[in-house]
């Protein structure tokens, strides 16, 4: 009996060749570093001692930075992470509770304009938030006028210019097309009949959305919390722009201030900063990797 | 409890969906809503249950207008086609869900989730979740959801569409029973003609929106109103010509072309002036082998359906369906002669698609 054969291992391989060969600079990068996290200088990729001898040289110092403010420019690294926390689960709780309601709203309930509601929701998606920069800050100003809100709530500060509740706010504006879409899409999957049962065995309108349709799409919810717990944490542009004081900043901004720095940059600090910040997010990946395939799966279904 | 729908009527963004449908259902009664999907029957359902608000017309439970009362005060129990158990719930928690709602004390719901699994044969499932039960078991869990609340009004939405064919037959006498048994009024929805001839004790057939006839089920299908009704009830589906009608000597001939001329008997003459062309429908069953008659052809194909087979001929262009008993042993391509039992013959106008002979 013949056998059909599979093509020769060379044509067979050649896709993950390619594939390594294109994904080679991302992972150089993150090689190096881990590689200069560890080390005192780097020739590229090989640790170096003071004398320039080769695979010598590692060292712990490039940590002190956890305890040191020295290292990272007198700011506190811990009030930093805590800011990046904060930033991280104020935009995922808001997100995702804003985006539950809107999106069942557009999936199940018929009112005017929300058509066009849709197709605008997803137009400001695909605007690039730089443009919106300068506008927003007049907002923002504003917002910081007004007693109490402005500056006046603990945690958070506020929601005017310069608090971690601005940038909430805004990063929040930002995701919610998104999460408002992504919402609708796991909505419209939930069959109808199941809300009719619902409201015939006795449940209000809002019951209905809160104990048989929003346990329905928990896996819709999973990804949504995590990616926009990811997009906070890593968000650099917003507290950028709209955070000036040095207590309220994040490490997404530390990073930036660290590289910009006049005197020589110490890239093996730089290195550790970076990998620190980094670390949640892998062990995030890790867990949660299921979830956010949800995202995917769950977003391609939804229609207007 | 009584229920009456007055010139009830619905309309999706100036779509009519629902056309100015009267019906009225006594207490206790099953009735079954019958019409090819897209007619507006599951519409009408769900104006009952209070989903949908009527755009005109009224709805009255035991004389009362309830044509805003929210779903929650209507006293109705309604099983779904998809069953609609609350997938993260258990079985138990799907049964009580709504005494839950009503904030009643647990012993209460503990007794009533007993008493529904009993008649439900459901007593075992208690604890799993939907998702693992097979079609027929969510099926039976779907009811009991329904019964424990001592519905006055069940509404069925299609509920054994889903199952397969065996267990669909028995659900249905199950359905049936239970029905009688416990004497709750009920609407059946279906696009099954056998499932309403079988169950219903009244069947409102609905075509596009529209009543076509509210009776029993034999009025149904002895005398259809409409060549909709006629087409649309019994199985194998009736026979329909296009036939002129004749006058000779006093007697008056259906001549469905081909040189096929038949006697139509005083009983069924229809009140038109002859000469006119007209739809003549016989079903399968009506149609019988007679060697001795003129009227002879040739089996095309025979379609064996256990306690009879259905044959179909052709004379010219006309295709004839009949049954025959499978004891005969017919073979393709055999010559018969038939004979029509035209006492059972219905008459239709071909514009209105009227009956002639039931008004």
């Amino acid at each position: 009996m013949k056998e059909i054969r599979s093509r020769n291992p060379f044509t067979r391989s050649l896709p993950y060749i390619l594939l390594v060969v294109l994904s080679l600079p991302i992972i150089l990068g993150y090689l190096w570093i881990l590689v200069s996290t560890f080390s005192t200088r780097c020739y590229g990729l090989i640790p170096v001692d003071q004398q320039g001898n080769y695979f010598k040289g590692l060292t712990l110092s490039n940590w002190a930075f956890l305890y040191d403010k020295s290292k990272t420019l007198n700011a506190s690294i811990w009030l930093l992470t805590l800011n990046t926390l904060i930033i991280a689960i104020g935009l995922t709780v808001g997100v995702v509770l804003v985006s539950m309601m809107a999106g069942y709203a557009l999936s199940r309930i018929k009112f005017p304009g929300r058509k066009s509601f849709l197709s605008l929701t997803l137009i400001l998606h695909s605007f690039p938030s730089v443009t919106l920069l300068i506008a927003i800050y007049f907002v923002l100003r504003w917002i910081a006028s007004v007693p109490v809100i402005g500056r006046g709530i603990p945690l958070i500060g506020g929601f005017g210019y310069n608090t971690l509740g601005g940038v909430i706010l805004v990063s929040i504006a930002l995701q919610l097309p998104l999460g408002i879409w992504l919402m609708k899409g796991f909505f419209d999957n939930v069959s109808w009949d199941l809300e009719r049962a619902a409201l015939i065995d006795g449940c209000s309108r809002w019951r209905t959305w809160w104990q048989i349709m929003v346990p329905q799409i928990k896996p819709g919810i999973a990804a949504l919390s995590i990616f926009s717990f990811m997009e906070g944490w890593k968000s650099f542009l917003i507290p950028y722009s709209f955070m000036t004081s040095q207590t309220k900043a994040t490490l997404s901004t530390l990073l930036n201030e660290m590289l910009s720095e006049t005197s020589p940059v110490n890239y093996g600090t730089l290195a550790a900063v970076g990998l620190y910040q980094l670390i949640p997010v892998l062990v995030f990946y890790i867990f949660t990797q299921k979830y956010l395939l949800n995202i995917f799966a769950g977003g391609v279904k939804g229609t207007a | 409890m009584q229920v009456e729908l007055v010139n009830l009527t619905k309309k999706f963004m100036g779509v009519t969906a629902v056309n100015r449908i009267n019906i009225d259902i006594k207490d206790g009664e099953f009735v079954a809503f019958l019409g090819p999907s897209g007619c507006g029957k599951t519409t009408t359902l769900l104006m009952v249950a209070g989903i949908y608000k009527p755009t005109e017309g009224d709805i009255l439970f035991d004389g009362v207008r309830v044509n805003h009362l929210p779903p929650k005060d209507r006293d109705i129990g309604m099983v779904f086609q998809s069953y609609a158990l609350y997938p993260h719930m258990s079985v138990y928690q799907n049964l009580v869900f709504s005494l839950m709602l009503k904030k009643r004390p647990k012993t209460e719901m503990q007794a009533e989730a007993q008493r529904v699994a009993d008649i439900m044969g459901i007593g075992h499932l208690l604890d799993r979740k939907p998702g693992q039960l097979s079609g027929g078991q969510q099926q039976r869990v779907a009811l009991g959801r329904a019964l424990i609340k001592k519905p006055k009004l069940l509404l069925f939405d299609e509920p054994l569409s889903n199952l397969d064919a065996r267990l669909r037959i028995s659900m249905r006498s199950e359905i049936k029973k239970l029905q009688n048994s416990l004497g709750i009024t009920s609407i059946y929805v279906t696009h099954d003609q056998i499932e309403a001839m079988t169950m219903a004790d009244r069947i409102a057939v609905i075509k596009n929106g529209v009543l076509q006839a509210y009776t029993e089920p034999e009025e149904l299908h002895d005398r259809p109103r409409t060549l909709f009704i006629a087409e649309f009830i019994g199985n194998p589906p009736m026979n329909l010509f296009d036939v002129r009608l004749e006058d000779s000597g006093g007697k008056m001939y259906a001549n469905l072309g081909e040189g096929i001329k038949l006697e139509i008997p005083p009983s069924r003459k229809p009140k038109v002036e002859p000469r006119g062309s007209v739809k003549m429908g016989i079903r399968p069953q009506d149609i019988i082998i007679d060697n001795n008659s003129d009227l002879r052809t040739e089996i095309l194909l025979i379609e064996p359906m256990g306690r009879d087979d259905l044959i179909v001929c052709r004379v010219g262009n006309i295709e004839i369906h009949f049954l025959v008993d499978p004891v005969l042993k017919l073979k393709r391509g055999d010559s018969v002669g038939l004979k029509f039992d035209m006492e059972k013959a219905q008459f239709f106008d071909t514009e209105t698609e009227k009956s002639l002979l039931w008004q």
